[in-house]
């Protein structure tokens, strides 16, 4: 493998299981359908290699293209979103717990797909952890423009798993 | 109960697919898989060139006029519409997946409008112009063709215009819907 192959090795070793969380939210769980959105990340990630400028984290620049590529090709699939596929979520926890949490996770990507585009990528990044200001490096929108929306959607996300 | 800490701490304890090394192997093979593609699509469209010129230049010894327009007709409308398809491509292709995504988002709304433009002007005109132009050539078809031959040329002509127009509607209607979607997002 040349040096090129090494580092993609290592940053797709790296980031593969965020990118895969962040296509799965934006998939409703669909893991086959996330596969295919995570492969086709990792493309882009390949092609512009070479154009990766240091002007944002290794990390932020990957999001962007995750994100991007998530809103570019969701909207062929919207109408299979209707077939929700989201029995197979698993959380890593004792037996006692894992089925409430399951369910609770269920409902948690039930609420995500009732979400515009752009606020379901906003909320992905935020449950990931990612700091605010990264988020808005990502989307595009001003730090405290989306201060104010996490918070709106914070409230709408928290709402929607409790009442339903 | 169930605070925003708390459905944040379930989203970053959920099972993920890992990395693996067959992942990555055939993720490395796809990659290479689709440059290679580039490169046979490089060597088609070189080809297709090659045969269209020596065919014109083939034509062009032919003194008929009404031959000349009917051929030339299908031949522009045929070019016109791959340039318009090549120019797509590579605008495309230049959209950057690693711009913020607001950006991102004002670029594919710009090139979905134009291939709306596209669809509702130059595909309609160049499919009336290459009918045209085999309309023409039809009365010379007749008079140097078997009366089969003659017919099959008709017939195929219109199933293969039939098929075409419902494969560029599919298209058509699929990319409104993409560009009506991201007009509508917030």
């Amino acid at each position: 493998m040349g040096s090129k192959e090494i580092t993609y090795q290592q940053i797709y070793e790296e980031n593969y299981p965020k990118v895969m969380r962040l296509c799965m939210g934006y998939t409703v769980g669909n893991e086959s359908l996330a596969k295919d959105l995570a492969q086709e990340t990792f493309i882009k990630v390949w092609q512009n290699l070479e154009g990766f400028r240091n002007e944002s984290g290794l990390s932020t620049w990957i999001y962007r293209i995750c994100v991007n590529t998530c809103l570019a090709e969701i909207r062929r699939e919207r109408k299979k979103d209707k077939n929700l596929q989201i029995d197979n979520l698993q959380v890593s926890d004792s037996v006692d717990n894992a089925t409430e949490k399951e369910d609770m996770l269920v409902q948690l990507y039930k609420c995500i797909n009732k979400l515009s585009s752009t606020n379901k990528a906003i909320i992905l990044l935020e449950l990931e952890g990612l700091p605010q200001l990264e988020i808005s490096e990502i989307m595009g929108i001003k730090h405290e423009a989306i201060r104010t929306r996490i918070h709106r959607i914070k409230q709408q996300l928290t709402k929607c798993v409790h009442n339903e | 109960m169930n605070n925003f800490e708390d459905l944040q701490n379930k989203w970053q304890n959920q099972t993920t697919i890992s990395a693996t090394e067959d992942g990555f192997q055939s993720l490395l093979k796809s990659v290479k898989f689709i440059e290679q593609k580039q490169r046979t699509g490089n060597i088609v469209l070189t080809i297709t060139i090659v045969i269209l010129v020596a065919f014109l230049l083939y034509v062009s010894g032919y003194k008929s006029a009404t031959f000349m327009l009917g051929i030339g007709l299908m031949i522009c409308s045929l070019v016109v519409r791959i340039a318009v398809e090549l120019y797509s491509l590579k605008k495309l292709r230049t959209i950057n997946f690693s711009k913020e995504s607001n950006t991102f988002r004002s670029d594919l709304t710009s090139y979905y409008s134009f291939r709306k433009y596209t669809h509702y002007v130059v595909t309609p005109l160049a499919v009336g112009i290459y009918t045209v132009g085999f309309i023409i050539l039809l009365p010379l078809f007749k008079a140097t063709l078997s009366n089969g031959f003659y017919t099959y040329i008709q017939c195929s002509s219109v199933v293969f215009l039939m098929v075409f127009s419902v494969f560029l509607y599919k298209q058509a209607k699929s990319e409104l819907l993409k560009l009506k979607q991201l007009q509508l997002e917030d």
